[in-house]
């Protein structure tokens, strides 16, 4: 730094409103320079000695200040008023604090809008089975839910999927209930599979009716369908949750295949596990209706001629395995098809 | 201001506590008059609660402030440029309730020395008709600097001069004075 820069910067180096680099310039300049020197310490001697003194206000003047500020507050017109809590009111909406308690109320709110729609309520969603035709798709018939109970005599055909109509009649999907009991058009070798379901039909049915109350816990399948309706439209009578199950059995035997394999299991394992022999007794005839229902005729021989050593269910076993003899001697290909189409053949035809 | 923008008057008595004394101090120096003083002190933080909503935080409130109470100051120059300005050792003229300005100073009672009090009240007399005799850009850049302490950029921005043109009147000041209290051995000492 020279004399002349220095000159400039004096004042500023006097009154400490220098950076920290220009100002350790300033001073070594200051040491070096005797002309400097001289300049800044009488500078800084006229400063110390005639800075002057500090008069005193009167001790009123804030109280006149304060005073004249209320009254100028008080006397401001009210558009003036209004235009200050405008600024009040902004001055705390501008807070970011007040920002996020706003974007977190906006959160719930459209959070607890969408969690408004009640299970009862139709749902739009729409349920297509998957590997249906879309020609067989047109031939679907909606039962009539009033429609009067079938006669007995009919029991071998239609009811399987009338009961489980009805028995998801008050369900809310019950679009997806149709699809799941709408029959398909029986494709070749029908009529076999349609005999074969009927005596698994009559099988199911008389395993229901043998099946002890509370013998043993309903698979969760049967459990969950027949829980809602007690077993009021099977027609086999009310409040017996057992013949409930084994009405809903029924309905996953001959109307839905796969109801009766998941359900299977079930049985299995009761008739090897359960410790009272009723109840095993009860669940391999179940299970050995689940069997031919399924077309495994050589597994329903083998659990209803283990049951040909009960008493109880001898009988009923033998007439089973008459029932299953023909057709597996004749046609024993055409048993292993799939026993669902034949289980309920469409309404239209 | 902030927050007394947004409706807290009690921020308002803290701004007046704050700034009422070297607010009172430039304007006494820079009009002389101890009631016009007091009037314009009070007059220009009734203009800081009238024009609150205007101010837009891009300055300081004290630059805000003094500049306000300088605008009054040379208002009321004008509206007084006829009268005389009151002399120092002029006798005190109750009827405005006013006093001369080295009575309203108050003098240094630490001093034992008669001799070295009666130079301290001397070189006081010497500094306060120094900075009377000061022109009005000089001593006002020196009263906004020394009683208001206000930086030298904020000075220019109160003035509305170049910051440049600020220094220089600033060191002119310092001139004059260092040439009024040279005779003094007082200021021989700090000069040492």
């Amino acid at each position: 730094m020279d004399s002349e820069k220095f000159d400039k910067v004096v004042l500023d180096l006097l009154y400490d409103e220098l950076d920290e680099l220009t100002r350790a310039s300033a001073l070594r300049h200051l040491e070096q320079s005797g002309h400097a020197k001289a300049l800044y310490s009488e500078l800084r001697a006229t400063r110390e000695v005639g800075n002057l003194p500090l008069v005193e206000p009167p001790a009123d003047l804030e109280e006149r200040i304060l005073a004249a500020e209320a009254a100028a507050r008080a006397g401001r017109p009210l558009r003036q008023r209004f235009g200050t809590f405008v600024s009040i009111i902004a001055g705390y909406a501008m807070r970011p604090q007040l920002a996020m308690a706003a974007l977190l109320m906006l959160m719930v709110g459209s959070s607890l809008l969408f969690l408004r729609v009640k299970p009862g309520e139709t749902s739009s969603v729409q349920v297509t089975e998957r590997g249906v035709p879309e020609s067989e798709k047109e031939a679907v018939t909606v039962v009539p839910l009033n429609e009067p109970p079938p006669a007995p005599s009919a029991v071998g055909v239609e009811p399987p999927a009338r009961v489980a109509m009805k028995s998801r009649s008050d369900a809310p999907h019950d679009d997806v209930a149709e699809r799941e009991t709408r029959p398909a058009s029986p494709p070749a070798g029908a009529d076999l599979d349609r005999r074969a379901g009927k005596g698994a039909m009559e099988e199911s049915e008389l395993a229901k009716r043998d099946m002890p109350t509370q013998a043993f816990a309903p698979p969760p399948s049967v459990a969950d369908k027949s829980a809602p309706e007690g077993a009021t439209d099977d027609g086999l009578g009310a409040g017996n949750g057992a013949t409930a199950g084994a009405a809903a059995t029924t309905t996953s035997g001959t109307g839905a295949a796969g109801g009766c394999g998941h359900d299977l299991a079930h049985y299995e394992d009761v008739a090897v596990r359960d410790p009272s022999a009723a109840a095993r007794n009860a669940a391999r005839f179940a299970a050995a209706a689940c069997y031919a229902a399924l077309g495994r005729v050589d597994r329903a021989r083998i659990s209803y001629t283990a049951l040909l050593a009960v008493p109880t269910y001898s009988a009923r076993a033998r007439q089973a395995l008459d029932a299953l003899s023909p057709p597996a001697a004749t046609d024993a290909p055409a048993a292993a098809a799939p026993a669902k189409p034949s289980a309920s053949p469409a309404p239209s035809e | 201001m902030l927050r007394y923008q947004r409706g807290d008057s009690s921020a308002f008595a803290f701004l007046v506590r704050r700034h009422k004394a070297p607010l009172y101090n430039f304007v006494l120096r820079h009009l002389r008059s101890q009631p016009a003083a007091e009037d314009i002190t009070q007059e220009a933080f009734l203009r800081v609660v009238q024009r609150a909503s205007e101010f837009k935080h891009e300055a300081r409130f004290s630059t805000w402030l003094y500049t306000i109470a300088r605008n009054l100051c040379i208002d009321h120059a004008r509206k007084m440029k006829h009268r005389r300005h009151p002399s120092l050792d002029a006798p005190t003229d109750t009827s405005d309730g006013s006093r001369p300005l080295l009575e309203v100073v108050p003098s240094s009672s630490t001093e034992s020395d008669v001799e070295r009090a009666a130079e301290w009240t001397a070189m006081r007399r010497s500094i306060v008709a120094a900075v009377e005799a000061l022109p009005d850009d000089q001593r006002e850049v020196f009263l906004l600097r020394e009683v208001a302490n206000l930086p030298f950029k904020e000075i220019a921005e109160v003035t509305g001069t170049p910051e440049n043109t600020v220094k220089s009147r600033m060191r002119y000041a310092l001139e004059r004075l260092r040439m009024a209290l040279s005779n003094f051995e007082e200021y021989a000492r700090a000069l040492r």
